[in-house]
């Protein structure tokens, strides 16, 4: 058999490569098949660089360890931050100085002395220099409070950045790197509100130190935050073009910006070692310049002044970024060699001038307020386009939750928010069903993945709302019965398309199905469904209390770490990630919403940090004896 | 770990305890060197997430009307650095001059302080200079902010060669303010 090349060959997903070594090696088991025949048929297709099989049973997770021991270490370094802050004058400044230096000393050591000589380890080694590096933090913090330095101090966000690169760098340390971005991203945050004007240094830390020690240390998450950090200061810096007007017209470099990166991934195809961090550009770049086309249908529901929806309002700043961007997208089109170019690639490069016509069509929008339907033409024009060119649903997909979004908003007014979120929360409930019926009668996983994203995604952000004690006493001294039809007709559908959806998951359980719903997800997934019920009784008989307040928190934060550990077991980046981002919004809101002495709050940082740090590294002495969840 | 990795591993470290008493030299020798002045202010009460309870401080020369001052006809708009000279006119230190670049020609009765334009108008600028927060034991803030209300609050500031301002004791009544 003619050995084809790897051009002609078909990519297979995780998922797939899973199922077919699998059935393949059952065939040559039951002589279906000999070996020849075996290699054969590997050899149709471009297998995923994954490991794709499964961890054995009773090897330890020990990501899971390290983000243990990453918890305590930051719990520690909290702690530290808040006894800087309670200012205890009973112990002089100096010696705090002195004792913040020799525990940075100290942290640092232990790291370097674990590093060097207990590589068993080396997650802890990491951690304690992770730690050392807060502490420096608090040492600055120390300093500025004794010499009475302005409250406002970015010099010192910048130096605690700075002071942490050259170790990302000596050890490689992703953890330590990824601490250096977000102070460094907090760094031009502050400079740019103490200034109100863009900050262009932090462009330069960007593209000359944060981006390139990315590809060093070969961290993909940190190319990704790179990647959207980038986005983010272009939207701040439009923010302070535009004197804090808000305009539509604020979109056009963000969405320039969204497929100069989908361009960009396309010339990571050209050399070997640079392909690995191809799908990033191609994710973020579908991420922002989806997000920016599924935004702007909320500015046209909005009254904005009409003067700042005049051209003649842009300053010259927007149109120059505007410009740069839009000869840097043809440019690289003119540059990419179609001979190199994947499928994903030929529909991206075929897409690029709907991508832009998209964008520019920012500029000569309708704008009569308020104006909905123009707004959506971006989003119909790229989902067909998409669909035309690639023939997959996956657009279509995220246009049928987003569309579907917008229903309570249609029918019901702004002044009722309880309820625009307890339809919320259905329809998350609706989506995350949706999503593993997609997987279990349909075997997309892909589908199935952004449904269940999408829905824990809206459940997470309405649980958070619920969450806050002051939001819920106003939502509860504003309800009114909704006597809306469409109201309720609606949650009805919501309803009944649910249950009819669950028919098909039911049966769906691991390991009698490798993909199958874990114990956990079977557990939450009804409960999803009944807690809208509740909070709608709770609200409608005003029973807001403490007790309220205590199980809500409750609830939500055992979601949160259901689905943490259910990340973890399904080794899903998205699950993990889309979890822990909410666990620590959850955790720092009620953080700052705690009455507590700043002194009890170190105390208690401290003490519990020191617990799972040692619970962590214990699981690292361990990690061969540890049963594990895979 | 290989050698040049430790030898770096020690210079890292250094470097954080360099950037770390940097500030604090910095600050030292402003503190040692400046001219102390006392001024009158008006403090509030919020909390910074990092350094814990501070009153914020507003000094008279913070608001500064052009049309009463020198200024030449430079353009002083928001984030550009400016230096201030401030009199001394009875108890009371008043802005008498901005000027984008080092003012040279300051009368003994009379400092140079540094700052940035925070807020600009036709008539009126906002400079800050750094010397906006006093930082106080937790909870202590409130018991200043309520003894204000009927008493004078005083600050000594000292303003290096360079302009440089640091805030040293804060007043009550011309009685110095200590915690314990």
């Amino acid at each position: 058999m003619e050995d084809k090349t790897s051009e002609e060959k078909i990519r297979l997903s995780l998922f797939l490569a899973n199922w077919l070594k699998g059935q393949l090696d059952i065939w040559v088991k039951k002589d279906i098949l000999n070996q020849n025949q075996k290699d054969s048929i590997t050899n149709l297709y471009v297998w995923p660089k994954e490991d794709i099989v499964p961890l054995p049973k009773g090897k330890p997770s020990t990501n899971l360890m390290a983000t243990l021991e990453t918890i305590g270490a930051s719990l520690i370094g909290l702690g530290v931050i808040s006894f800087v802050a309670f200012n205890w004058p009973k112990i002089p400044n100096f010696t705090k100085l002195i004792l913040i230096i020799a525990m940075i000393v100290s942290a640092h050591l232990t790291g370097f002395f674990i590093l060097s000589h207990r590589p068993k380890f080396q997650k802890a080694g990491f951690n304690f220099i992770f730690l050392g590096n807060i502490l420096y933090g608090a040492g600055i913090w120390l300093v500025v409070q004794m010499y009475h330095i302005h409250h406002s101090f970015p010099t010192g966000v910048f130096l605690w950045a700075l002071g942490i690169i050259p170790f990302a760098y000596v050890i490689k340390s992703k953890l330590n790197y990824f601490l250096a971005i977000a102070l460094f991203i907090l760094w031009t945050i502050e400079e740019s509100i103490v200034v109100q004007k863009p900050h262009l240094p932090f462009l330069f830390i960007l593209l000359g130190l944060l981006g390139p020690l990315s590809y060093y240390l070969k961290s993909k998450v940190g190319l990704t935050i790179c990647i959207i950090t980038g986005g983010v200061w272009l939207l701040i810096n439009n923010i302070f073009w535009f004197e804090k007007d808000i305009s539509i017209y604020l979109f056009l470099p963000l969405t320039l910006y969204g497929i100069i990166l989908l361009s960009a991934s396309n010339l990571h195809l050209f050399k070997d070692h640079l392909k690995e961090y191809r799908r990033i550009y191609l994710y973020t770049g579908t991420t922002i310049f989806s997000m920016v086309i599924f935004l702007m249908p909320f500015f046209g529901l909005i009254e904005i002044d009409s003067q700042s929806l005049t051209l003649g309002r842009l300053s010259i700043s927007f149109w120059i970024c505007s410009s740069v961007l839009l000869i840097g997208n043809l440019l690289i089109k003119t540059l990419i060699n179609k001979e190199y170019l994947d499928r994903t690639g030929i529909i991206i490069n075929k897409l690029q001038p709907y991508l832009l016509a998209s964008a520019l069509y920012i500029l000569i929008m309708p704008k009569t307020k308020p104006s909905l339907i123009p707004t959506l033409f971006p989003v119909i024009l790229v989902s067909l386009t998409h669909w035309y060119f690639s023939k997959s649903r996956m657009l279509f997909n995220l246009s049928l939750v987003y569309f579907v979004l917008w229903l309570p908003f249609c029918l019901i007014k702004w002044e009722q928010p309880l309820m625009i979120l307890l339809l919320f929360l259905i329809y998350g409930a609706v989506c995350f069903v949706l999503g593993w019926t997609y997987i279990s009668k349909f075997e997309d996983k892909t589908s199935g993945d952004v449904f269940r994203f999408f829905g824990l995604l809206i459940i997470f952000i309405s649980l958070y709302t619920f969450s806050s004690n002051y939001i819920s006493k106003s939502f509860a001294d504003y309800y009114k019965f909704l006597t809306s039809f469409d109201f309720w007709l609606l949650t009805f559908f919501f309803y009944v398309g649910g249950l009819f959806l669950y028919k098909y998951i039911v049966g769906f359980k691991y390991p009698l199905q490798k993909k199958g719903m874990l114990s956990e997800e079977r557990i939450i997934t009804p409960i999803l469904f009944i807690i809208p019920i509740t909070l709608f009784l709770i609200f409608s008989n005003k029973l807001i209390g403490f007790w309220y307040t205590f199980f809500i928190n409750l609830f939500y934060v055992s979601l949160l770490i259901t689905c943490l550990v259910s990340g973890y077991r399904r080794r899903e980046l998205y699950l993990k990630l889309l979890s822990f981002i909410f666990l620590l919004i959850l955790v720092g809101t009620r953080y700052f919403e705690l009455e507590w002495s700043l002194l009890y709050k170190s105390i208690l940082f401290v003490f519990a940090g020191i617990v799972i740090l040692v619970v962590g590294i214990l699981l690292e002495k361990n990690k061969d004896k540890v049963a594990i969840i895979e | 770990m290989n050698k040049k990795q430790k030898i770096l591993i020690f210079i890292a470290i250094l470097l954080q305890i360099l950037f770390l008493f940097s500030i604090v030299a910095e600050k030292e020798m402003s503190i040692r060197q400046g001219v102390k002045i006392v001024v009158e202010t008006v403090p509030v009460d919020p909390r910074s997430l990092f350094m814990g309870d501070y009153i914020n401080l507003n000094y008279e020369f913070s608001h500064i009307d052009l049309n009463k001052i020198e200024h030449g006809d430079t353009y002083l708009g928001k984030g550009r650095k400016v230096f201030v000279r401030l009199a001394k006119v009875g108890e009371d230190w008043q802005a008498v001059q901005v000027d984008l670049n080092y003012i040279k020609n300051a009368a003994p009765n009379e400092v140079i302080i540094k700052g940035s334009i925070n807020h600009s108008s036709s008539d009126f600028i906002d400079v800050v200079y750094g010397i906006e927060s006093y930082f106080v034991p937790e909870g202590k803030g409130r018991y200043i902010e309520a003894e204000m209300s009927a008493k004078r609050v005083k600050v000594e500031l000292s303003i290096d060669k360079q302009g440089y301002a640091s805030v040293g004791k804060i007043f009550i009544d011309e009685k110095e303010v200590k915690f314990r």
